[in-house]
């Protein structure tokens, strides 16, 4: 059967079909959503495997999921709280699992002065993946949802369980940490 | 010179305006280069973190989903709600569901209820016409089941429907007394009424005077629908026939739609509500197969009104909804760009406008969002809950009082009975308190004695007090925290003090022990952590902390409490249950396909009763924790069973295998069990004692555990509900 094509202004029948667990439905929701899910796996879990993982796990639950999207807000939005949400709780599960702790200078030295605007950015460019996965868990997981993904901290805190003077307290500690390593590789 | 902390720095960094700016600091910064690069610093740290672009993943993830869905697996995402970290959600239980009945308070040892639903099958209820016009009288004749046969006259109640109301029970007006039945000598019951002219269908009980007695006809209640001339049913009566089973029975509701498209298929909503509930209904597979019929009705509706220039608001907005749930989008822009110009105040594209045109491109800007919003409502007003709804979500998030009080304001306006909601979330802000507070103050005086004027269909007066007094607690609850947040202790005690005196919520238990323990009131917070501490949810470790934190309470002291307490749970859990017996046998299929008879697994032990369905999100969700429990109750001598109205399948079989289900399934083809247990929906929870009578309905999942432990220990007080 042919891929239907999917108007890209109206996500209802991608949607929809994908609900019903249409293969391919679920592959072109996939190719429109999935770097954004992996972008949010990847800020939570600080690692490409388990991002992959989380992924995965995420597109063999979506149609299920789907039926309760009230088709309140935009279908992106949604997808990204449902990935945040398990990808949250892949954390929990995963718990006490230990890491290879990834050496900061072993990538190339960047080009360009750090100390400018734009050499800062290309240095940021290169490590910042890096030092953003070595933060602890508690800390990273605001730092992403807050600074990449743009969730509000009350939304961070309803999704956390915490309060949202402590994602405050979290995102200032991740961005000082953060803040210190990079000065420090200048 | 002093330099601003960094989390100052931090957080003047977020020009979200999401945090109150302090001008000293604002001030420091303009003037020092140094706070300034840090400001600098984080802001450029977090663009080079948003720049970065998104990776694309590799194919070999989805295919490998694909993969494993088409092997039947599957898996429970958290979609909604509640905090996705912690294993067990902490939010506290506010209340009740409007839609659970709460059970009869009865005295334990009688084998019939002496208040509450009667479920004998053996009633009759005649209504002359069954056919009835707008308007018609009509005749009753009643033969009654066993409990109301000693009545000289009987109550006949109804929830009558006219074409604009909408779905559930909440959507309907409250019941009224349609008319009073006389019992004749033959000992029937005769009476009549005249349908309003306004009036298309009616949901009917008999009930006694004292209402203390209901004949619910097993909770399907007695119906009538308004006819034309031609001796059909109005379609504006199936349709709401379909409203009212909303909340009740999605099948019933389903036959209703497959009715009125029968008999009015030129009629756009007859097929828009059906393929609205077709794949509810008849599950994905079936729902696929319709999907031509709908999309190829869909385009023959489109053909026909595509051109009329004069369609009404309503007809525009059904197609518009159909077209949403069957065709492509093409076709359903011309309906969407249709409403918004031509009719561009119905309800229907007032909501479109908030959610699509408002909310969603200003997710990111709450007070911008308002802004606009407050311009749809000076061109229209809001008449609906769902279109105020996203405007009290935009104003919570904005977390700007003003915004907040004057959108619950409004909702209060339109909605008086949301009362409890508006003042729980104002209660929550320090500068809306009082307004809160005298809120809930109003709200709960009004439930103190409401159910004598306020009553559903199926609840009895005793059940609808039971069922306010648990609303009033935990709005009590709510407004004794927040006399606490504003230091105003000993008017919160007394508030909470009324907020433990009924029902049973360690939760409560313990957040009211520490407030009266903050106060001085030691033996009041000794006396509510050793309730907290019988309870079986409870960990038994906490028995010996709340002793310590009571040192001036001696052993045989906290001994005699957590027996107290312990015989105070029993009555008062007990005091919310039933007794009902169940048929001699229920015919089901166990997984293997063999027949078994549900009742007599039942027999002999404490049983829960699960209702559940694949197919059924908030039952998919509950699944790890149904497990869990029926270790716990294993334990404690207890059995649970899975009821699944699917037949027994290897895809099925797989399933609970995958998710690491060991539950005992029983398949319940026949609807036996969903009969025999007036159930509607999934998930939900009943409890049977040794004896083989169903004791709890209706109840929660954290509800089974003290149930059964109640259950198993009421005849050690006394064979009776009191202490």
């Amino acid at each position: 059967m042919a891929r239907p094509l999917y108007d890209p202004t109206s996500e209802r029948a991608l949607a929809r079909d994908a609900a019903a667990g249409r293969p391919d439905a679920l592959r072109e929701l996939y190719d429109r959503h999935g770097a954004v899910l992996l972008r949010v796996a990847r800020g939570i879990t600080g690692s490409a495997d388990d991002a992959d993982d989380v992924l995965q796990e995420l597109f063999v639950g979506l149609p299920e999921a789907l039926r309760r999207f009230d088709g309140r807000g935009s279908l992106e939005g949604w997808l990204r709280s449902v990935a945040a949400r398990f990808a949250l709780r892949w954390m929990r599960a995963e718990g006490s699992r230990t890491r290879i702790p990834i050496e900061l200078d072993s990538g190339p030295t960047p080009r360009g002065d750090a100390g400018t605007d734009a050499g800062m950015r290309v240095l940021l460019g290169q490590r910042i993946r890096t030092a953003v996965d070595e933060l602890p868990d508690a800390l990273r997981e605001v730092f992403a949802l807050r600074e990449i993904e743009g969730f509000s901290h009350a939304e961070i805190a309803r999704l956390l369980d915490i309060t949202e003077g402590a994602s405050q307290v979290r995102l200032h500690r991740a961005r000082a940490i953060l803040r210190k390593r990079l000065r420090r590789e200048r | 010179m002093m330099h601003p902390r960094f989390a100052r720095l931090s957080a003047l960094a977020d020009d979200d305006g999401a945090t109150t700016r302090d001008p000293r600091i604002v001030r420091h910064v303009e003037g020092c280069a140094r706070c300034r690069e840090t400001v600098a610093e984080i802001r450029r740290i977090r663009d080079a973190v948003r720049a970065e672009p998104a990776e694309r993943p590799g194919a070999a993830v989805i295919e490998a989903a694909l993969a494993r869905r088409a092997r039947g697996e599957r898996v429970i995402l958290p979609t909604a709600g509640g905090s996705a970290a912690a294993p067990r959600a902490r939010a506290r239980r506010v209340g009740v569901r409007a839609a659970v009945a709460v059970a009869a308070a009865i005295l334990v040892g009688l084998l019939l209820p002496r208040g509450g639903e009667l479920t004998a099958f053996s009633s009759e209820l005649a209504l002359t016409p069954a056919a009835p016009r707008p308007g018609d009288r009509i005749t009753v004749e009643y033969r009654p089941t066993a409990g109301l046969g000693a009545e000289p006259r009987l109550v006949l109640r109804a929830r009558l429907r006219t074409p604009a109301d909408q779905g559930y029970e909440s959507g309907a007006p409250p019941p009224v007394v349609a008319a009073t039945l006389e019992r004749d000598d033959d000992g029937i019951y005769r009476g009549a009424f005249a349908l309003p002219d306004s009036a298309v269908f009616a949901l009917l009980a008999v009930e006694n005077e004292a209402a203390t007695l209901i004949d619910t006809n097993a909770r399907r209640g007695w119906e009538i629908l308004v006819h034309d001339a031609d001796g059909r049913p109005l379609r504006e009566a199936l349709e709401q026939r379909f409203n009212d089973m909303l909340g009740r029975s999605w099948e019933e509701g389903h036959a209703a739609v497959r009715r009125m498209a029968e008999l009015y298929p030129d009629d756009v909503r007859s097929w828009t509500l059906l393929a609205a509930t077709d794949r509810a209904v008849l599950g994905e597979a079936a729902a696929d197969s319709l999907q031509a019929l709908h999309e190829g009705r869909f385009r023959a509706f489109h053909e026909r009104y595509r051109t009329d220039p004069s369609l009404d608001g309503d007809l525009v907005a059904w197609m518009m909804w159909y077209g949403r749930g069957t065709a492509d989008s093409a076709l359903v822009a011309h309906w969407e760009e249709r409403l918004a110009r031509e009719h561009p105040t119905h309800p229907l594209a007032v909501q479109d406008r908030i959610v699509y045109g408002i909310a969603a491109p200003h997710e990111d800007d709450p007070v911008r969002a308002l802004e606009l919003a407050e311009e749809l409502w000076e061109e229209v007003g809001f008449r609906h809950a769902n279109q105020l709804n996203v405007a009290n979500q935009l104003a919570d998030r904005s977390g700007d009082p003003e915004l907040i009080r004057r959108w619950r304001r409004r909702s209060l306006e339109l909605f008086p009975e949301q009362a409890g909601v508006v003042g729980r979330a104002l209660v929550a802000h320090p500068e809306l308190r009082e307004e809160g507070l005298a809120m809930l103050r109003e709200r709960i005086g009004w439930l103190e004695d409401a159910h004598r004027h306020r009553r559903t269909l199926f609840r009895t007066e005793a059940e609808q007090r039971d069922q306010y007094a648990q609303g009033r607690r935990s709005l009590l609850a709510v407004h004794g925290r927040a006399l606490l947040a504003a230091d105003r202790a000993v008017a919160a005690l007394d508030t909470l003090a009324l907020a433990v005196s009924g029902g049973w919520d360690p939760d409560l238990f313990r957040d009211v022990a520490e407030a009266r323990l903050a106060a001085g009131d030691t033996a009041g917070a000794a006396e509510l952590w050793a309730k907290a501490a019988v309870d079986p949810e409870t960990a038994p470790a906490f028995a010996d902390s709340a002793r310590a934190w009571v040192p001036s309470v001696d052993d045989d002291a906290w001994r005699a409490l957590l027996r107290s307490s312990r015989h105070e749970m029993i009555a008062r859990v007990v005091d919310g249950s039933i007794q009902r017996r169940l048929p001699a046998s229920l015919a089901m299929t166990d997984a293997e396909g063999a027949r078994r008879d549900l009742v007599r697994d039942l027999a002999g032990r404490i049983t829960a009763v699960v209702f559940w369905s694949r197919w059924c999100g908030p039952a998919l969700e509950a699944l790890p924790g149904i497990q869990r429990m029926a270790d716990r109750l294993a334990a404690d001598g207890a059995h649970l069973v899975l009821v699944v109205e699917d037949p027994p399948s290897a895809e099925l079989r797989s399933f609970f295998e995958e998710q690491g289900v060991s539950l005992q399934i029983l398949h319940d083809t026949r609807r036996e069990a969903q009969a025999a247990f007036v159930n509607f929906g999934t998930p939900a929870y009943f409890v049977v004692d040794e004896e083989g009578r169903l004791r709890f309905e209706y109840g929660s999942l954290r509800e089974l555990l003290r149930q059964v432990a109640v259950l198993r220990d009421e005849r050690l007080v006394d064979g009776a509900g009191a202490p």
